[in-house]
């Protein structure tokens, strides 16, 4: 909520791979509050498709890239964050990261 | 404990609607425990409400705080900064939490901010039911310790109404028929001859019927 408020065009949470996580059911816990934060989020106006989580093991790379992707195209579709263009002048929609960063 | 719920952030928003600096208040007793108005509920409706007044250019300046007991005047004036430099409190305590800061600060409007449910206990991780009405006569000691007049929907003293369905409520079929608990606890504490005395009509004066309640406890007034 706070990243969003602070001008966040999108968040992505990333837990362990259901089923194995260290924190027993820390996962699915943390899927639940990341659901209810995107409710809130709506009710807000504020559009819940820029908070997304994913469940991903450790050593899954190339799966990681793929979710990040994603989240990179939803965010691009979306356009900035309201907040910020509320808040400051319109600007232009951030690059986001290259395909060189996000490439294992 | 009390526990209440979060109105809407659209309920919100409509409230506030037209004010400026905002106090979001949070209490630390039952309505932290329900989730419901807490440190961390009034982070997270503080935020909402800063991303719903950029959204709509709502203009709201919001600050928050959390007391220990909104009911308590000892706890209140811990706030009375905080209240005095914003122009509206949204309280998340309970109606009682709300009246009381709303009775203290008379040039100050007081909103609230949860919609008090009841006075219940936490069933299980995230699910909280209603045990007690407050009707201030209390009959627990006649039905096993399982309160017909909450539990029971039909508020039946003397019981069951023969609706049930198994050992369901036919009003709600997702809770336990009050008086298939009742009979079952004073069955197994050997209390069953209790339910063969017909209680009398009860006398709601006690309750809300007689009016706003009030206890005055002499030996504690100064």
């Amino acid at each position: 909520m706070k990243a969003f408020e602070n001008g966040a065009d999108g968040v992505l949470v990333a837990g362990c791979e259901e089923g194995s996580c260290h924190f027993s059911e820390g996962n699915f816990l943390a899927k639940r509050r990341v659901n209810y934060a995107r409710q809130i989020l709506a009710e807000a106006g504020f559009e819940s498709e820029r908070l997304r989580m994913v469940n991903l093991g450790a050593a899954d790379p190339g799966i990681f890239v793929g979710l990040v992707e994603d989240m990179i195209k939803t965010v691009r579709e979306l356009g900035p964050n309201p907040c910020k263009q509320a808040d400051a002048a319109p600007e232009a929609m951030p690059e986001g990261i290259t395909e060189q960063e996000i490439r294992p | 404990m009390i526990v209440a719920e979060r109105k809407t952030i659209p309920e919100l928003v409509e409230i506030l609607n037209g004010h400026k600096k905002i106090l979001v208040l949070g209490c630390g007793t039952c309505v932290t425990v329900c989730l419901a108005g807490g440190e961390r509920e009034v982070s997270i409706i503080s935020s909402a409400l800063r991303i719903a007044s950029n959204i709509r250019k709502l203009d709201f300046e919001i600050e928050e705080l959390t007391i220990e007991r909104q009911c308590d005047n000892v706890f209140i004036e811990q706030a009375t900064e905080a209240i005095e430099r914003n122009d509206v409190v949204l309280s998340l305590g309970c109606g009682a939490g709300v009246q009381a800061i709303a009775e203290r600060f008379l040039e100050k409007p007081v909103y609230a901010g949860l919609n008090t449910e009841f006075i219940g206990v936490l069933e299980e991780r995230g699910i909280w039911t209603e045990k007690c009405a407050a009707c201030g006569a209390c009959v627990l000691h006649q039905y096993g310790g399982i309160c017909p007049i909450t539990r029971c929907a039909k508020h039946m003293l003397n019981g069951p109404c023969g609706g049930s369905r198994e050992d369901r409520c036919e009003v709600r079929p997702d809770r336990p028929c009050a008086w298939q608990l009742i009979y079952q606890r004073l069955k197994g504490i050997g209390q069953l001859d209790r339910l063969k005395k017909i209680a009398p009509p009860k006398n709601w004066e006690t309750s809300l019927d007689g009016g706003c309640r009030v206890i005055i406890r002499e030996d504690h007034r100064i």
